[in-house]
C-alpha cells in the first residue's frame, strides 16, 4: 500500500513566481605585485564595472590581498561560500569564473547519475507497510 | 674614436670642485694639492692650514677645528688613565724623534681636498716618561672609552665633504613636474635657437653653464617665442645675450659653493606657460643638430633622457613634450583605480578597502568586537595583539638571536 | 591567363615580402616598377616617384621600416650625450623573438654545466667480491657481492659520470639571438653606448689620500671602501645603481678601477670584458653601458647570418650594413 499525501496546488520553485539570485556577495582579493594578478587587476579595471552594474543584487567586496595568489569567494543564501583561485588567468576568463559563481545555488555540487531529475511527486507513491491489508506470512 | 675623453668645461652647477672633467683631469690637480704638504715638512707642530683648493671654503676650516677639538680615540687614551693635563706635544714630539725630522707631520690628519684621512697611530706616553707622579696607566679595559676602527669612517660627514660628491652631467634628482620640463624644452629650444642665429654651430654640442639667476630665467621664458606657417622661428628678444650666458667664463667658476641661483618653482613655470604663445610648440627639431642640442639641454637641465628609438621620432616641441611627460604610474592599484576608473566607485554595489580586510576587521564589521573586547578585559587578556608572546618569536629563537 | 595570375600572385608576394621582411636584405627586394605593364582598362597611371627604389623616398603605396636607428653616444662617468650616431637596423633594431633568445641562453646554459658529477658503479667500488654469505641456510635473504647496488656501501647503478653536456646551435641563429638581444635593450631604452676608453676615474684627491700616513696605517680596507663609496656614488648619480635595477657595464678590455671597484659592490652592478659577454649577460639587470667598440666587437663577430660567404663581385648589390657613422658631433 502506498501512501499519498495531500495534494498541493502548486509546488514552490525559485523562478517560477520570483527568481532570487542565491549568491548575495562576492569578495575580490588582488594582489598588487604579483604577477599571477595581472588579469585580475585588468579584469576589475575593465569588466568589473560593467559586470557589477547588470548584477545589483550581488554585493561587490574588492580589497586586496597582498602576496597571494588572486581569488573569488561567493557567499550565498543558504550560508555557504564558494572560492575559486584564480591565478594567472586573464580577464575573460576571470569574467567565466564570476559568472559561473554567479549562477550557482550554493548547494554543493552533487553527482547527477540519473536521466531525469524532477520534482513532482511520483504516480505510484510511496510503498509503506503500515498502510492497507497486511499481507499474511 | 678618440681614446682620451676630450676636456669639457664642468657642467657648470656651481663650482670648480665639483666640476665633471675634474675626474679626468685628475693628474695636475693632484700635484697642486699635494705640493704643500711635502714643502712644509719642517714644521714642527700641527698648524691649521688649508688646501689651496679649500682656502674659499670656509667649511673645511671650522671642520679641522672641530676636530682638533674633539681629539681621536687614540689621544683620548693617552689622557684618560691619568691627568687631563696631559699636552698634545709630548706624543707628538715622540713621533718626531721616533721617525726623523723628515717625516710629512704637516699632512697627517689632515683633510686631502673635500676628504680626511684617518689620524696616524700615536702611541700612549709611558709611565716613566710622564712627569706627574699621580699618573697610574690602566691596566685593564675597565672603564676605558670604546674605540672603533675605521668600518664606516667615509659615510660620516666631517670626513666626506659634499664636495667630493660625484657630479654628472644628469641632475640627482630628475624632474617630473609637467609645468617645468615645459620650462626646461622651452629654455633649451631658446637657447639653440639663439646660438643658430648667432651662428656658433659649433657650440650646439657643447656643454653650456646652467647659472642663471631666478629673474633671469622668468625674463627669457616670458620672450614671445612664435613659430611662422613657414617654419621660421622668432625668439622675441636678443639672442645675443642669452649665447653670450652659453659661453664658459672663468670667474664663474670660483664663485662660492653657496651661491646656487634659487631654481624655479613649479607654480612660477605654471603661470609662466599661461602667457606663451601656443605656436611654439609646432617649433620644428627635425634638423638633426638642433633636436640633439635641445634633448642634451632637457638631459641636463631635468634628467630626462629621450630614449634613442624615440629620437626619430621627435620633430617638433610637441611631440618632445608628449614623449618626454610621462604620467607617473600609480603607487598602488587602488590608487589607479580611484584616479582613472571613478565610474567602478560610483556603483552602489562595490566597494573598494585600500588595506587588507583582516578577521578584525570582519568583526568590527559584524559588530562583534566591541563585545570580543569586553570579555578579553573581563578576563585581564590584551585587547590587540599577542601580549606578552612577540611575533616571530620562535624564528628568533631558532636563529639563534635569543 | 594563367601566367598572368601567376605573375599577380608573384607580384603580391613580394610586396609582402617588402611589408614584413626583417632580416633579408631590403633593397635587394624589387619592387614593382613602371616597366611592368597593365592590361585593365581602368587603370591608373602610376606615381612618376615609384620607379624611385631609393630608401630615401620610399614609394608613397608602400612602408618602409627605416634602414638606420640613431644612438648617442655618452661620456662615460659624466653621462654627457656627446656623439650622435646611426647604426644599421639589422644590427639594433631587430624584431623581438623570444624563442631565439631561448634557445641561445638554453645553448649557453647547457656549454656552460661543468659536466664533472662522478660515481662509482659496482665494478668501481673497491672491495674482494667474495659472496657475502651461504646461498642457504642462514634465513637471511641471498646476497651475493658488497658491492651490490641495493647494499650500503655499494655502487651506484645509474649514476652520474662525466659527460660533455654542451648541445649544438645553428651559427646564424646564435647570431641572430646576439642581435637580437641587443635590439631589444635598445629599444627599451637600456643601451647606453660610451665613448671609447671607458673607465671610471677615482677622485684627483685620492692618490694623494692614499699617501697620508694615516690611510696607510689603516690597511686597504679603508681605501676599498672609499672606492665602494666612490662608485656607489657615480651609479647612483647617473641612476644605474642598486635601485635602477643595476648595470652591467661592457668594456673591450679589463679596466683595473672598473672592475676592481664595482666587484666591491656586486649590488650595485657588474663589469664584463666583452669576450665574457653572453647572450644571457645581455638580457640580465636593469641597462647595460657598454662601450662603443664592445658594442662593435659583439655586432662584427656576430652577424653571419648578414655577411655572405661567397665574394660577390657586382657593386650594386648590398655587401653588408654599416653601422656607426656619425650624424651630430
Amino acid at each position: 500500500m502506498t501512501i499519498r499525501a495531500l495534494e498541493k496546488v502548486s509546488v514552490g520553485q525559485n523562478g517560477v513566481g520570483a527568481f532570487i539570485l542565491q549568491c548575495i556577495k562576492m569578495d575580490i582579493h588582488y594582489c598588487d605585485q604579483s604577477g599571477s594578478s595581472r588579469g585580475m587587476n585588468s579584469f576589475i579595471k575593465s569588466e568589473l564595472s560593467k559586470f557589477a552594474a547588470l548584477n545589483p543584487q550581488i554585493e561587490f567586496a574588492v580589497s586586496p590581498r597582498p602576496r597571494k595568489h588572486p581569488l573569488i569567494i561567493g557567499h550565498y543564501i543558504n550560508g555557504k561560500q564558494k572560492s575559486i583561485c584564480v591565478r594567472n588567468m586573464h580577464a575573460l576568463q576571470i569574467l567565466k569564473k564570476v559568472e559561473l559563481l554567479r549562477d550557482s545555488s550554493g548547494e554543493k555540487t552533487k553527482k547527477v547519475n540519473k536521466p531525469v531529475t524532477s520534482i513532482n511527486e511520483s504516480v505510484r507513491g510511496v510503498w509503506s507497510p503500515y498502510h492497507g491489508n497486511g499481507m499474511p506470512v | 674614436m678618440r681614446r682620451i675623453p676630450r676636456l669639457r668645461r664642468p657642467s657648470g652647477l656651481t663650482s670648480s670642485a665639483t666640476n665633471i672633467s675634474r675626474p679626468i683631469a685628475g693628474a695636475s690637480n693632484i700635484t697642486q694639492a699635494f705640493a704643500p704638504f711635502s714643502s712644509s715638512s719642517s714644521r714642527p707642530a700641527i698648524t691649521p692650514r688649508t688646501t689651496p683648493s679649500s682656502s674659499s671654503k670656509p667649511s673645511h676650516i671650522s671642520r679641522f677645528y672641530s676636530s682638533q677639538q674633539n681629539p681621536t680615540p687614540a689621544q683620548e687614551q693617552t689622557h684618560e688613565p691619568g691627568t687631563a693635563l696631559q699636552t698634545d706635544v709630548q706624543p707628538t714630539a715622540r713621533i718626531v724623534d721616533e721617525f726623523g725630522e723628515d717625516l710629512d707631520l704637516e699632512g697627517e690628519g689632515l683633510p686631502v681636498g673635500p676628504f680626511m684621512a684617518p689620524r696616524p697611530r700615536a702611541e700612549a706616553a709611558r709611565r716613566e716618561e710622564v712627569a706627574d707622579p699621580d699618573y697610574e696607566p690602566a691596566t685593564t679595559a675597565a672603564g676605558l672609552k670604546k674605540v672603533g676602527g675605521v668600518a664606516d669612517w667615509w659615510q660620516q660627514p666631517d670626513n666626506w665633504a659634499p664636495e667630493g660628491d660625484f657630479v654628472s652631467f644628469r641632475p640627482r634628482e630628475k624632474v617630473v613636474a609637467s609645468s617645468l620640463i615645459d620650462a626646461a624644452v622651452r629654455r633649451a629650444v631658446i637657447e639653440t635657437f639663439a646660438l643658430r642665429q648667432i651662428g656658433r654651430e659649433d657650440d650646439l654640442v657643447g656643454v653650456w653653464p646652467t647659472t642663471v639667476s631666478n629673474a633671469d630665467l622668468q625674463h627669457l621664458l616670458a620672450w614671445d617665442v612664435k613659430c611662422a606657417e613657414d617654419g621660421a622661428v622668432t625668439l622675441g628678444g636678443d639672442a645675443t645675450t642669452v649665447a653670450d650666458g652659453l659661453t664658459w667664463k672663468d670667474d664663474q667658476d670660483s664663485g662660492d659653493y653657496a651661491a646656487v641661483p634659487e631654481a624655479l618653482t613649479a607654480d612660477e613655470a605654471a603661470a609662466l606657460r599661461e602667457t606663451w604663445d601656443q605656436s611654439w610648440k609646432a617649433i620644428s627639431l627635425s634638423d638633426p643638430r638642433i633636436r640633439f642640442a635641445v634633448t642634451k639641454r632637457v638631459f641636463q637641465l631635468t634628467g630626462q633622457l629621450v630614449p634613442d628609438h624615440q629620437l626619430s621620432s621627435i620633430t617638433t616641441v610637441k611631440t618632445l613634450l608628449h614623449v618626454l611627460k610621462k604620467p607617473p604610474k600609480p603607487v598602488t592599484f587602488t590608487e589607479e583605480v580611484q584616479k582613472r576608473h571613478p565610474e567602478l566607485l560610483e556603483l552602489p554595489n562595490v566597494t573598494f578597502t585600500p588595506r587588507r580586510v583582516t578577521r578584525g576587521d570582519k568583526e568590527i564589521a559584524l559588530g562583534r568586537f566591541q563585545l570580543m573586547q569586553d570579555e578579553l578585559k573581563k578576563r585581564g587578556l590584551p585587547a590587540h595583539g599577542h601580549g606578552w608572546a612577540s611575533k616571530g618569536g620562535d624564528l628568533t629563537r631558532m636563529s639563534g638571536k635569543m | 591567363m594563367a601566367a598572368k595570375g601567376a605573375r599577380g600572385l608573384n607580384e603580391a608576394m613580394k610586396a609582402l615580402s617588402l611589408a614584413s621582411h626583417t632580416c633579408r636584405e631590403a633593397t635587394s627586394i624589387r619592387i614593382p616598377s613602371a616597366t611592368f605593364i597593365r592590361s585593365m582598362a581602368t587603370e591608373v597611371p602610376l606615381p612618376t616617384g615609384a620607379t624611385n627604389t631609393n630608401s630615401s623616398s620610399p614609394p608613397s603605396s608602400f612602408w618602409r621600416p627605416a634602414m638606420t636607428v640613431p644612438v648617442t653616444v655618452f661620456n662615460f662617468p659624466s653621462y654627457e650625450p656627446q656623439r650622435l650616431e646611426s647604426w644599421s637596423s639589422k644590427h639594433l633594431n631587430l624584431p623581438l623573438r623570444r624563442d631565439i633568445l631561448h634557445l641561445a641562453v638554453v645553448y649557453e646554459g647547457d656549454n656552460t654545466r661543468q659536466g664533472t658529477a662522478s660515481s662509482k658503479t659496482r665494478y668501481e667500488v673497491s672491495g674482494t667480491h667474495r659472496k657475502v654469505q651461504a646461498q642457504k641456510g642462514l634465513g637471511r635473504a641471498r646476497a651475493g657481492t658488497r658491492q651490490s647496488p641495493i647494499r650500503r656501501g655499494g655502487g651506484k647503478s645509474f649514476g652520474p659520470k662525466p659527460r660533455d653536456f654542451g648541445t649544438k646551435i645553428t651559427r646564424k641563429v646564435y647570431d641572430l639571438a646576439w642581435r637580437t638581444a641587443l635590439s631589444y635593450r635598445y629599444r627599451r631604452g637600456e643601451l647606453v653606448v660610451c665613448q671609447d676608453g671607458m673607465e671610471l676615474p677615482l677622485p684627483p684627491d685620492f692618490e694623494a689620500l692614499l699617501e697620508s700616513r694615516g690611510m696607510r696605517e689603516s690597511g686597504a680596507e679603508i681605501a676599498a671602501r672609499f672606492r665602494a663609496k666612490w662608485v656607489k656614488q657615480v651609479l647612483d648619480t647617473n641612476d644605474w645603481g642598486r635601485k635602477a635595477g643595476r648595470s652591467t657595464f661592457i668594456t673591450s678590455s679589463h679596466r683595473d678601477n672598473l672592475f676592481e671597484c664595482l666587484d666591491l659592490v656586486p649590488n650595485w652592478g657588474r663589469a664584463l670584458d666583452v669576450e665574457d659577454v653572453d647572450v644571457k649577460d645581455l638580457l640580465e639587470t636593469g641597462r647595460i653601458v657598454v662601450e662603443r667598440d664592445a658594442l662593435m666587437h659583439m655586432i662584427e663577430s656576430h652577424q653571419s647570418d648578414l655577411v655572405p660567404k661567397v665574394f660577390v663581385p657586382n657593386a650594386a648589390l648590398p655587401s653588408r650594413q654599416v653601422s656607426g657613422e656619425i650624424l651630430v658631433e
